[in-house]
């Protein structure tokens, strides 16, 4: 009984979501269908309700106390790491849900089965970020993918949508299958699926013999393939700029910002905890994934004129300064990984809010900006919204006192720690070219004229709060550093074992 | 030879020549036939093994459900066959393979059972005092899944209700304007107002 419940407390909080989510099922279907009430829509109300439960269950985790220890027969881990994520995880979903709250009117995505879709996959992720066996992480990848594939083909009468989904689904199975053949390899060769029971047989294994090596070595890099897939990390990121342009705009936030900090958190849990002993090995393959991945990010960006598959490439080269700063591969590392993750999803937080609020008016619709052109010229008809975007734009950019410097700084001392001189300055001449994407868009916005004013629709208020939020925590960070890097610290200690 | 081994071989190399048959053959119909007879024969590798749920599983849910569906999808496509003509020769090699088999079960069965008597010749005993403390393979995996390993059982519970929604989603259709059955429409009708004379040209 009392090991029932220690497994129960730290997932309280997905236990209270889960069972949240069951009423309002039951709540929807019925009152979607009843002939009495007239079919009402039960979009906007299951937001708000959403939005309620995810306020709750941020408090329940933030109230808990922390405890160490790993629940329901060593599948979950429960340290600091997991216990700071899922807050920020809350956090990061409440930000979302304020931003596309209006886009769900306007887009008149009425199935109540929406938010419910959502909360589920706020569950899968918590799952992903506690899971400590290769089990609980195929399970829970799979469960969060599911979902994903579901909410990318949601709006089904759009050519688009459906394309996206199929895409993402075909190739999601397809890394899941890879994933799964290569844990059944490791499972096959050791005998062990769960983390750290992995750490523990690996120590000063690597050279003990050729058969077993090749064998692991192949199920680790299947492993990591696909876990690199579900990052988008660049010789397996075909699917994100079609799948990010094919979603709804919602949705593309969704896959920018939410995925990306649970697959971190597998990745360094497999990368630091269980395969250190492969550091030689595993290092290889990271350094091809960053080359590729700031390389294709970078120099494809050029040739974009939609502003999803704009951001979609710059996920990309965003994601290799992720796992640029897990290649040294010691504390200091992790930190400035998990803090430019932070400072990525606050900065897309903040550059979706502008892409949404960007609606033009044409008497009697309003449409949303699809196409980069459209800035052209924005600093005349709204000038806050332009200097906005020129903010987020540099900190992106990597311009000095903006948060998007830091943390490239970050990262970058913490590759030169180990004397990896090559990649970093090839990582710096990138950023150098993507400086001046960055800064066209804005010359864009300024420098040129146009010939036909139009009419911006009315910001919302919701959408107005997060983007003041996010610009002033991106422009006055650099005040109180330590308030991110603390934290970020303070999480990557849970790696040290 | 041992007769495991023997079957170990044979269900592996029947495996792994249906499996390239899948992708080798042109004929999509064909390929999912080929796909089945990979998952009897891993199933019968299965059976080897020793957990025999799962091999019946296996059989049940790839063969009776996914393949069937793969079938009914292959045959919407569409694809034409080309009819070939089977010549009688090639019957021939099936022909006599069924025969020695079946000329075979019936010598065994004469070697094992006394017709006269109708009954079996040896004895075999089983001790029933040790069977009975034996765990049968369900129960197996039943005291496992529910204790050791039911954080995944609760999961894999949540994919199949995410999988439930997202079909409805995805699929329900809530249009107006479906012709559907109007059961009153169809009962206030009489045979006095059933036909119109509807006069097109109308003489002057």
């Amino acid at each position: 009984m009392n090991n029932f419940l220690y497994d129960i407390y730290p997932i309280l909080p997905e236990i209270f979501i889960l069972s949240n989510v069951c009423i309002l099922l039951v709540y929807g279907v019925l009152f979607s269908s009843s002939i009495k009430l007239g079919y009402p829509l039960l979009a906007q109300n299951l937001g708000l309700l959403s939005c309620q439960i995810l306020g709750c269950s941020f408090i329940i985790t933030y109230y808990q106390t922390f405890l160490n220890l790993s629940s329901w027969s060593d599948f979950f881990i429960n340290d600091i790491f997991t216990f700071k994520t899922k807050c920020l995880i809350f956090l990061m979903c409440l930000g979302w849900i304020l931003i596309t709250f209006s886009y769900i009117n306007y887009e008149r995505i009425n199935s109540f089965e929406y938010w419910i879709l959502i909360l589920l996959a706020i569950v899968a992720i918590l799952f992903i970020i506690q899971s400590y066996d290769l089990l609980t992480m195929y399970l829970s990848i799979e469960f969060q993918s599911l979902i994903f594939y579901i909410l990318a083909s949601f709006k089904r009468t759009s050519e688009f949508s459906t394309e996206a989904g199929l895409k993402y689904f075909v190739l999601g199975a397809f890394s899941s299958g890879l994933l799964l053949f290569g844990s059944s390899l490791i499972y096959g060769l050791t005998g062990l699926t769960n983390f750290l029971d992995l750490a523990k047989f690996f120590t000063g294994m690597p050279m003990l013999e050729l058969s077993s090596w090749i064998g692991l070595t192949t199920g680790f890099t299947l492993i990591l393939v696909s876990l690199l897939f579900k990052l988008s990390a660049a010789p397996f990121h075909m699917w994100a700029p079609d799948v990010y342009e094919g979603s709804p705009t919602s949705i593309t936030l969704f896959f920018s910002i939410m995925p990306k900090l649970a697959i971190l958190s597998l990745l360094l849990k497999l990368l630091i905890l269980s395969f250190h002993d492969f550091i030689t090995f595993w290092r290889i393959i990271i350094l091809i994934c960053i080359i590729f991945s700031i390389m294709i990010g970078t120099l494809s960006a050029f040739s974009q004129i939609k502003w999803k598959r704009f951001i979609a490439y710059s996920s990309i080269s965003h994601v290799g300064f992720f796992l640029l700063a897990i290649l040294s591969g010691n504390l200091e590392g992790i930190s400035s990984s998990i803090f430019y993750v932070i400072i990525y999803v606050i900065t897309m937080l903040g550059i979706f809010s502008f892409i949404l609020t960007l609606r033009f008016y044409n008497y009697s619709y309003h449409y949303q900006t699809r196409y980069l052109q459209d800035l052209i010229s924005l600093s005349r008809f709204n000038p806050a919204l332009a200097i906005s975007l020129t903010l987020f734009l540099f900190s992106m950019a990597g311009i000095p006192p903006l948060g998007g410097f830091f943390a490239k700084l970050f990262v970058l001392l913490s590759v030169l720690q180990t004397k990896s001189f090559g990649i970093s300055i090839f990582v710096v001449l990138m950023s150098c070219i993507s400086c001046f994407y960055y800064i066209k868009l804005i010359k864009s916005m300024y420098f040129s004229s146009i010939n036909e004013w139009k009419v911006l629709y009315p910001i919302n208020k919701l959408n107005s709060l997060l983007l003041g939020f996010s610009l002033l925590f991106i422009s006055f960070i650099f005040y109180d550093i330590e308030l991110l890097s603390i934290l970020s610290t303070l999480m990557s200690f849970s790696f040290l074992n | 030879m041992n007769i495991d081994i023997f079957l170990f071989y044979l269900f592996s190399i029947f495996a792994l020549i249906s499996s390239l048959m899948v992708i080798g053959l042109t004929n999509a119909v064909h390929s999912v036939l080929f796909l089945i007879l990979v998952f009897c024969n891993v199933a019968g590798l299965l059976l080897l093994l020793g957990p025999e749920f799962f091999s019946f599983m296996l059989i049940i849910v790839y063969v009776g459900a996914i393949a069937v569906l793969f079938l009914f999808v292959v045959m919407m496509l569409n694809i034409k066959l080309k009819s070939t003509n089977i010549s009688f020769s090639s019957l021939w090699p099936i022909g006599i393979l069924t025969f020695v088999i079946l000329l075979s079960q019936f010598f065994s069965s004469f070697y094992e059972l006394d017709l006269v008597k109708f009954q079996g010749k040896e004895l075999f005993f089983i001790s029933w005092a040790n069977e009975n403390s034996n765990l049968t393979n369900i129960k197996v995996i039943g005291k496992v899944l529910y204790t050791h390993f039911n954080l995944l059982f609760l999961i894999c519970g949540l994919i199949l209700l995410v999988a439930m929604i997202g079909v409805i989603v995805l699929t329900m259709h809530q249009r107006v304007d479906v012709k559907k059955q109007q059961i009153a429409l169809q009962l206030a009708r009489t045979a006095p107002n059933v036909i119109k004379f509807i006069i097109l040209r109308r003489k002057r």
